[in-house]
């Protein structure tokens, strides 16, 4: 029965999320999938953290038919959207979809092989976080005290900041899993360490529906697995931090505001819009992606409107968490940043050497990042095509400002040997650039493969 | 080794640290992978995140009795963290076919961070180690030890942990390991670092080559299959280490209650002694927590714990209104303890007093 309730914690998440996922438009249904466990996740931190704004107790007698009726309004809304709401989010593309778009089965020996690997890493993953009680360290720690204080109290206390050592972290993920609590009922260690599990499947799905609309299935699951298992794999089956949930919200921010920009469908705008609340509501930085992605909008030459759909939501939750923590004692994220800059430049040949090695020598991230930084000179053009704008430059402009601030830093500079912490900045955005690069090989090898199938059309130069 | 011991201690004193993952590496001969959870299961588990956690003074570990054939290895890794850039030295005992012999290997350090010295063994005599000595640094600084693997044919370090009883035990334990999988070792090199102008060369074939040539897209064809090849091959590595580290976890946790997984974690009834302290606390008050006969690294690791434990009532560096001290060893009676405040609660390990109203 406990085992159940866990289950269900982690399920609810999703399906919160799909009552909504209409609104993801045209996308593949595993992509729909995939971006119903963020919608979820936001909507959950969104309505637990206004009532414990306004002071409502968040109990499970309160909260949990607070969410429920919340999310029947919102289904209402959303019929009400899809038909008024038409003229505004513009038409689908779900017609130009190649044919294999709806195919879920096919997947062939390699395919096959593919989904079982997929199982596999699922398996021990999930088994780890099962088994393994919650360590203590690290960010980790800071956000399940947090939450265990929240559901002890019922309510998110002024001084809740104070109590860890990261103050600046905002709330998202100890609401999610004190969400998670109340539907187990009890304060539950694995229930709550499998919302930060569910990122794996929602990343893997949302990879796969992209590449599934263009390649087969079978090509698919091996490029889901290139973006989603690794990151996994290396960081969130040690130990559940927070790096992968941003890296999923990032990724879903890229996804979506491509799909805008290349139908002009306000339905990826949405999606984008509260996949960037998401980024915002898990950690500090997920506020620099939407800054960098609101830019690349007007590079693009989008509607001042669209650009405010898009920020507006992400804008407003960072304003409020921004009033709400000077309250508890503590400056604004931006203003104690800017306190610690420095401006040594003899540090600058030790960081471009850790990051080198991070990127480049560490296991599988070597391929990635590799084939990443060589597409991006190689193909430097096509980077500023709207089809690979959103996945490329936030990834480069990302980390040339972290770059930049482990030298500017004084305290960030002194974890650089601390490859931890580099790892864990670079996983923000390692599956964005892993998908870049899956669909720029999936794309080249069948390339390849037609000119090889069609010889006679081929010649020598 | 009488003489490397006799010098680290007159230097920084006998600090004998015994780290259990290290003597877990070592001990290849052991066909029982589980034998490492118990007598020293405290121990070990206290080793979460805290094993490579620099000590304030030189250290010198120690190895248990050991019983390794020196003629199947060619090498010894050492990883190990100093402050400052120094000497060490790496002690071996060895029975060899003369007698006993010792054998003392010098390396340098850079210092600064936690980084691994290779060891020629070819001058070691042939024989079964019996016992083996680190001295991370001939001067006193705060030094710490990672982990030590022999490597035999071709330098091959990942894979003598493969075949070990105990693999990925350092991927299993730091709870903070991220992409730290150790690839297989040449000549001091990782695979990824060989691999990296292959991959570098496969990549520019797959994105350079571009055009309907015949042979360009040949190339790109086989340069593509080439970089999943080597993708595939890291994957495999994840997995095995995941998989070592699942049946790590499942030897550890597997089948326990939550209090005895903490028991493990925390080496200590540490949860069971904070629940009778939670029981007496109001959500209005806070506690200052004070650690007696706790090493430092242990404190902090203890202050973590404590502040999980104890959640709702939050922990407080001052101005608390309970406070609570916390004995890792016999100690007085509390009443002597803070005479001066109310007595709240007293057990073997602690004692609880008010120091202002709620």
């Amino acid at each position: 029965m406990t085992s159940l309730m866990e289950i269900l914690g982690l399920v609810s998440l999703w399906g919160l999320g799909l009552l909504i996922t209409p609104l993801v438009g045209s996308f593949h249904p595993a992509t729909r999938l995939g971006m119903a466990y963020g919608i979820g996740t936001v909507w959950i931190t969104l309505v637990l953290g206004a009532m414990g704004l306004v002071g409502l107790p968040i109990s499970s007698a309160v909260a949990l038919p607070a969410v429920a009726v919340l999310a029947v309004l919102l289904w209402v809304v959303r019929r009400w959207v899809g038909s008024l709401g038409q003229p505004f989010l513009g038409g689908t593309d779900a017609g130009t979809r190649v044919r294999t778009a709806t195919r879920w089965l096919g997947f062939g020996v390699g395919g096959t092989l593919g989904l079982l690997v997929a199982t596999i890493i699922a398996a021990l993953t999930l088994s780890r976080t099962w088994i393994r009680p919650i360590m203590g360290w690290d960010v980790w720690a800071v956000y399940a005290v947090k939450a265990k204080m929240i559901y002890a109290t019922e309510a998110i206390p002024m001084d809740l900041l104070g109590t860890g050592q990261a103050p600046n972290y905002p709330l998202g993920p100890p609401i999610q899993q004190v969400w998670a609590a109340l539907i187990a009922g009890s304060w539950d260690e694995a229930a709550v360490k499998l919302t930060v599990w569910g990122y794996f499947p929602a990343v893997f799905l949302v990879a796969y529906g992209i590449l599934q609309e263009k390649f087969t299935p079978a090509r698919a699951v091996f490029g889901a697995l290139f973006v989603g298992a690794i990151p996994l794999m290396v960081q969130h089956s040690q130990e559940p931090y927070t790096n992968l949930s941003l890296a999923y919200f990032v990724l879903g921010q890229g996804v979506a505001l491509t799909r805008y920009a290349c139908t002009r469908s306000r339905y990826g705008l949405f999606v984008a819009a509260v996949l960037g609340m998401g980024a915002v509501l898990t950690r500090v930085e997920g506020a620099l992606f939407v800054i960098l992605n609101a830019l690349l909008l007007t590079f693009v030459k989008m509607p001042w409107r669209d650009r405010l759909v898009y920020v507006g939501p992400a804008a407003v939750v960072w304003g409020v968490w921004a009033a709400v923590r000077p309250r508890s004692g503590f400056e604004t994220v931006l203003i104690s940043d800017l306190s610690m800059m420095s401006t040594s430049l003899d540090r600058i040949v030790p960081v471009a050497a850790s990051f080198g090695e991070s990127l480049f020598i560490s296991g599988n991230w070597m391929i990635v990042w590799t084939l990443f930084f060589v597409a991006f000179l190689l193909r430097f053009r096509s980077t500023f095509e709207v089809e690979h704008i959103f996945l490329v430059w936030p990834v480069v402009i990302y980390l040339v400002v972290f770059a930049g601030i482990f030298v500017t830093k004084e305290w960030m500079y002194r974890y650089l040997d601390d490859q931890t912490l580099l790892h864990r900045l670079i996983l923000h955005v390692a599956p964005m650039a892993a998908l870049w690069v899956a669909v720029l090989t999936c794309a080249g090898s069948s390339a390849s493969r037609a000119i090889q199938a069609g010889r006679g059309e081929t010649t020598d130069a | 080794m009488v003489m490397v011991l006799t010098l680290g201690c007159v230097l920084g004193g006998c600090q004998f640290f015994s780290a259990p993952t290290v003597q877990d590496q070592w001990d290849f001969s052991d066909e029982d992978a589980t034998q490492w959870t118990s007598p020293n299961a405290e121990m070990v588990s206290f080793a979460d995140g805290v094993a490579l956690m620099p000590r304030d003074e030189p250290a010198i570990l120690l190895s248990g009795s050991l019983s390794l054939d020196l003629r199947r290895y060619r090498s010894v890794r050492v990883s190990l963290f100093t402050q400052r850039p120094s000497e060490g030295r790496l002690g071996l005992v060895v029975e060899a076919a003369g007698g006993t012999q010792r054998v003392s290997l010098p390396f340098q350090t850079r210092g600064g961070r936690l980084e691994s010295v290779d060891l020629d063994l070819s001058g070691v005599p042939s024989g079964v180690l019996k016992q083996a000595v680190v001295v991370p640094s001939l001067v006193p600084q705060p030094v710490a030890v990672g982990s030590i693997d022999f490597a035999g044919w071709a330098r091959l370090h990942w894979l003598e942990e493969m075949v070990s009883p105990k693999p990925g035990i350092n991927l299993a334990l730091k709870g903070y390991s991220i992409n730290f999988v150790q690839p297989p070792s040449f000549n001091g090199r990782s695979l990824w670092q060989w691999l990296f102008p292959v991959v570098l060369g496969l990549a520019i074939a797959a994105f350079g080559l571009q055009g309907t040539v015949r042979w360009k897209a040949l190339v790109r064809v086989r340069a593509t299959q080439g970089l999943i090849a080597i993708w595939v091959l890291g994957v495999c590595f994840l997995i095995y280490h995941q998989w070592v580290a699942l049946s790590v976890d499942t030897k550890r946790f597997g089948g326990l209650s939550l209090e005895q997984a903490y028991q493990r974690m925390d080496g200590g009834p540490f949860w069971r002694d904070l629940r009778a302290v939670s029981s007496v606390a109001t959500p209005r008050d806070s506690i200052e927590l004070i650690l007696h006969d706790v090493e430092e690294h242990k404190g902090n690791f203890l202050h973590f714990r404590a502040a999980y434990y104890l959640a709702p009532v939050p922990l407080r560096r001052e101005n608390a209104t309970l406070r609570l001290h916390y004995f890792a060893d016999v100690h007085a009676p509390c009443a002597t303890v803070e005479p001066d405040l109310v007595l709240l609660e007293e057990s073997q390990r602690i004692c609880l007093f008010r120091t202002r109203a709620a």
